[in-house]
């Protein structure tokens, strides 16, 4: 194995896009729905401001210490003993995160497209992929990631059109008439999905350009909350949310919906297959994640030694973790988010507050310094249409209820800023792809 | 999980594992004692699971404790 793995930033942007989604759009829905009812398309804002955070303090990390993961980089900053035990932390999180996923995967493959399977064999055909993954250098997953990331993206954006029949716009009536009770519940819970943005913290090391990380994880998040918003308003518009509320899959419902001839059936396969793809890859970018970790502490760069080891040890934790879909339903809806702010906030707090010391900020170079000001003007835009969505929302939170106009107004408001989000933070990666290509 | 499948399943783990005996000449002590710490674990997983005992569970504090007080919170009227 090459001792230096180089992903590219669309690369990265793709993966950002595919762990986000992903994995909250099994359980999540169907919360988000039975908590803010026809306002659950709502429950991706505040989180997605939590995880523009952490990606800018990725950067900040980044420009301190490039061509370094966030194992090396606390090692680095905290000592052997106090790196240690955060990194501990992180790899912690990373393995609770992925073994919430898998058990989520192998709920999800039993009761949708392999009933007769025995659940125990769907575990031991996602770990046995896993420890073949881990063995590979993470740019095969990255391409393979690019590969079935257009099949995925295209099914996602395809799918108003496909259900254009179904859709009835008067279910999202009376926009934000709810008040802001269920737009803070349903955001909190949605933190603990956003939050598995953490596990990019292993790849920083996979670019040297810190803008380009940047610019890529803040288009991928974009990207993502604007299929995951897409969605829900489907969700909503075509099952309604009372059906939504009520189904352990709402997605799965809504793919069902699809229907163009007599006979063009069952699409539904064909979107839950993308979809496994997908999911898969996020888990195997996660297992990577944990063995860079894992490794880290021996001070070796080939992680493969663990893969075989950790793939077990996660499947056996998984089985005697999680007994019942019930629990899995419990842990991972209401945990999540407890975990993801326990354990994440604390170590990014004292990372970014130790990388501040005079003498790691005399590491950045001039370089990284006039970087920072690149692709500055649609930076500025795409934040300032990100709060705007904020603001309108607040807007039609105080006076949706008393004025519906307002609503519609704030609704309305929201759907263009965050497509505007998109597009800007598109024209940035793409500006910025094109830093130090000369050098190269 | 029937008896049959657990032991098919051990003799998987058994191959898999025998393809990484290859690294162990060329790793360092440090290395060997974290797999065989992880080994160790999910041989003791195995066999608990073979004998039917319950293991208390790092997440099941989450489970039993922190994910009802948060569903509590979620869906209490105000």
């Amino acid at each position: 194995m090459d001792q230096r793995q180089i992903i590219s930033p669309s690369q990265l942007s793709w993966l950002a896009t595919v762990i986000i989604f992903t994995s909250s759009q099994t359980f999540f829905p169907r919360e988000a729905l039975y908590i803010s009812g026809h306002n659950g398309w709502i429950a991706y804002t505040i989180p997605l401001i939590y995880a523009l955070c952490i990606t800018y303090i990725f950067y900040e990390l980044s420009k301190r210490f490039p061509e370094k993961n966030i194992f090396e980089i606390s090692q680095q900053i905290l000592g052997k003993v106090m790196g240690g035990i955060i990194n501990f932390i992180i790899i912690a999180y990373i393995w609770i995160s992925l073994m919430r996923n898998i058990a989520i995967l192998t709920a999800f493959m039993d009761s949708s497209i392999l009933i007769s399977t025995p659940i125990y064999i769907i575990g031991i055909i996602i770990i046995l992929m896993f420890i073949y993954y881990g063995k590979m250098s993470y740019e095969v997953s990255a391409r393979v990631n690019e590969l079935t990331f257009l099949l995925f993206i295209g099914m996602a954006f395809t799918m108003p059109l496909m259900l254009i029949g179904d859709i009835q716009f008067e279910r999202l009536l009376p926009i934000l008439a709810k008040g802001v009770d269920g737009f803070v519940k349903s955001n909190t819970l949605t933190i603990g999905w956003f939050g598995d943005i953490f596990i990019l913290g292993a790849f920083l090391h996979a670019l040297s350009v810190p803008k380009q990380i940047h610019a890529a994880i803040r288009f991928g998040l974009i990207n993502a909350t604007f299929i995951l918003t897409l969605v829900m308003a489907l969700t909503i518009t075509v099952l309604g949310p009372n059906i939504g509320s009520k189904a352990t899959y709402p997605i799965y419902l809504l793919a069902e919906q699809i229907h163009f001839t007599d006979f063009l059936e069952r699409l539904e396969i064909i979107m839950v297959t993308a979809y496994t793809f997908s999911f898969m890859l996020n888990m195997i970018f996660m297992f990577i994640a944990g063995l860079i970790g894992l490794s880290s502490y021996t001070n070796r760069k080939d992680y493969r030694i663990y893969s075989t080891s950790v793939g077990w040890f996660l499947y056996m934790f998984k089985v005697l973790s999680f007994s019942s879909i019930t629990e899995l339903y419990i842990f991972s809806s209401y945990s999540s988010v407890v975990i993801t702010l326990g354990l994440q906030v604390p170590v990014l707090i004292i990372l970014f507050a130790f990388s501040r010391r005079k003498k790691f900020k005399k590491k950045q170079s001039n370089i990284v310094k006039k970087e920072h000001r690149y692709a500055g003007n649609w930076r500025w835009s795409t934040n300032l249409l990100i709060l705007s969505c904020v603001l309108f929302i607040l807007f039609g939170i105080l006076f949706g209820r008393l004025y519906s106009i307002c609503g519609l107004i704030a609704g309305i408001g929201f759907a263009l800023c965050l497509t505007g989000a998109l597009l800007t933070s598109f024209m940035e990666m793409i500006k910025c792809n094109k830093l130090r290509q000369n050098k190269t | 999980m029937s008896s049959i499948i657990k032991i098919i399943l051990f003799l998987l783990y058994l191959l898999t594992i025998s393809f990484d005996i290859k690294y162990l000449k060329s790793i360092k002590r440090s290395e060997k004692i974290i797999l065989l710490s992880l080994n160790l674990f999910v041989l003791s997983f195995m066999v608990m699971r073979y004998l039917y005992t319950d293991i208390p569970m790092p997440l099941d504090f989450f489970i039993n404790h922190v994910s009802p007080w948060i569903h509590k919170w979620a869906h209490s009227e105000n």
